[in-house]
């Protein structure tokens, strides 16, 4: 069950969660229709469309460790511990923000904020790892130790931008962009 | 949803280039496995299956040793997953990454658009790059 917490002030709502991943992806869905014709992720880690943002993992259907905190306004500085750090905008246009399954029915934790574009920051370690120890133990219990972690910050912006890569790409990323993976 | 109506999921290399190796594979698997799954002149369609369980057990059958982005058919997600299918009438090969995220956006986005529920019937169609259909 997702893990709904106190938040400290800067966030406004909180949650962690093992997302299952399916087809090597999890979906953070704000409402938006999909149109069912994807583009491939330009950068290793995000695609989507204006009411949708899908996050590739390391994982191809081994769960992944994720937090998620809806913040009052960006974040000082880029968290450089991580592998990759990326930005997209996603209009929560009902303010509600779900993250589910690439396959629809599988909600695993909602969350809400006021109504309008936000921008996304996504963070993940491990991918390469987590890539192999997966492949290597698939399980009916989908329970392996997953190495892969996630974490998605996202706060109210005046403006759309375009898509940014803060860190990276990762080794991942890298391998996935030219197909080796 | 209208009984009488299956919906169609259509993995199509001209509209999505980046599905090209999943499209591949279903077209062949449509011709070759003893049931061609999804073709409705076979009517064998395929339902969706939405337990986790079931389908991780999709996956291990079909996907073990197949490194590293598995595609299967009939599809994990489906009750005729290779778990629920006699051996020899599935099909798993390698493809790329891209190509797997791929395939989960536009099979997701099926299932959201059409509310496909537990058990709901549809068919599959490939397109490969030149335009062929796999039906």
């Amino acid at each position: 069950m997702p893990e709904l917490v106190n938040p400290p002030r800067r966030i406004v709502q909180s949650g962690s969660v093992d997302i299952v991943v399916q087809y090597g992806h999890y979906v953070l869905e704000a409402g938006g229709e999909r149109s069912g014709a994807d583009a491939p992720s330009r950068d290793g880690l995000l695609f989507g469309e204006a009411g949708w943002l899908a996050v590739v993992c390391g994982s191809d259907f081994v769960p992944v460790p994720c937090r998620v905190e809806i913040l009052k306004r960006m974040p000082p500085a880029v968290d450089r511990r991580w592998d990759m750090v990326a930005e997209h905008d996603l209009d929560l246009a009902q303010g509600v923000l779900t993250v589910m399954g690439s396959q629809g029915h599988h909600p695993h934790l909602t969350l809400s904020n006021t109504p309008g574009v936000h921008r996304i920051r996504v963070h993940v370690r491990n991918r390469e790892r987590a890539l192999h120890i997966a492949d290597a133990q698939p399980s009916v219990d989908i329970s392996p130790v997953n190495p892969e972690e996630h974490l998605i910050q996202l706060w109210p912006v005046n403006r759309a931008r375009p898509a940014e890569t803060l860190l990276g790409p990762d080794s991942y990323a890298v391998s996935y962009l030219s197909g080796s993976v | 949803m209208n009984e009488t109506f299956i919906p169609t999921l259509t993995y199509s290399a001209v509209a999505n280039p980046a599905v090209s190796d999943v499209a591949q594979h279903v077209y062949s698997a449509q011709a070759s496995l003893p049931s061609h799954w999804g073709v409705p002149s076979q009517g064998n369609w395929l339902s969706r299956d939405t337990d986790l369980t079931d389908q991780a057990a999709n996956r291990m059958t079909a996907c073990t040793g197949v490194l590293p982005s598995c595609d299967e058919f009939p599809l994990a997600s489906t009750h005729q997953g290779a778990a629920f299918s006699a051996a020899g009438d599935w099909s798993a090969v390698t493809v790329s990454a891209s190509a797997n995220s791929s395939q989960g956006g536009i099979t997701g986005a099926f299932y959201t658009s059409n509310r496909m529920v537990e058990g709901e019937k549809f068919w599959v169609k490939a397109i490969l790059a030149n335009g062929s259909a796999s039906w």
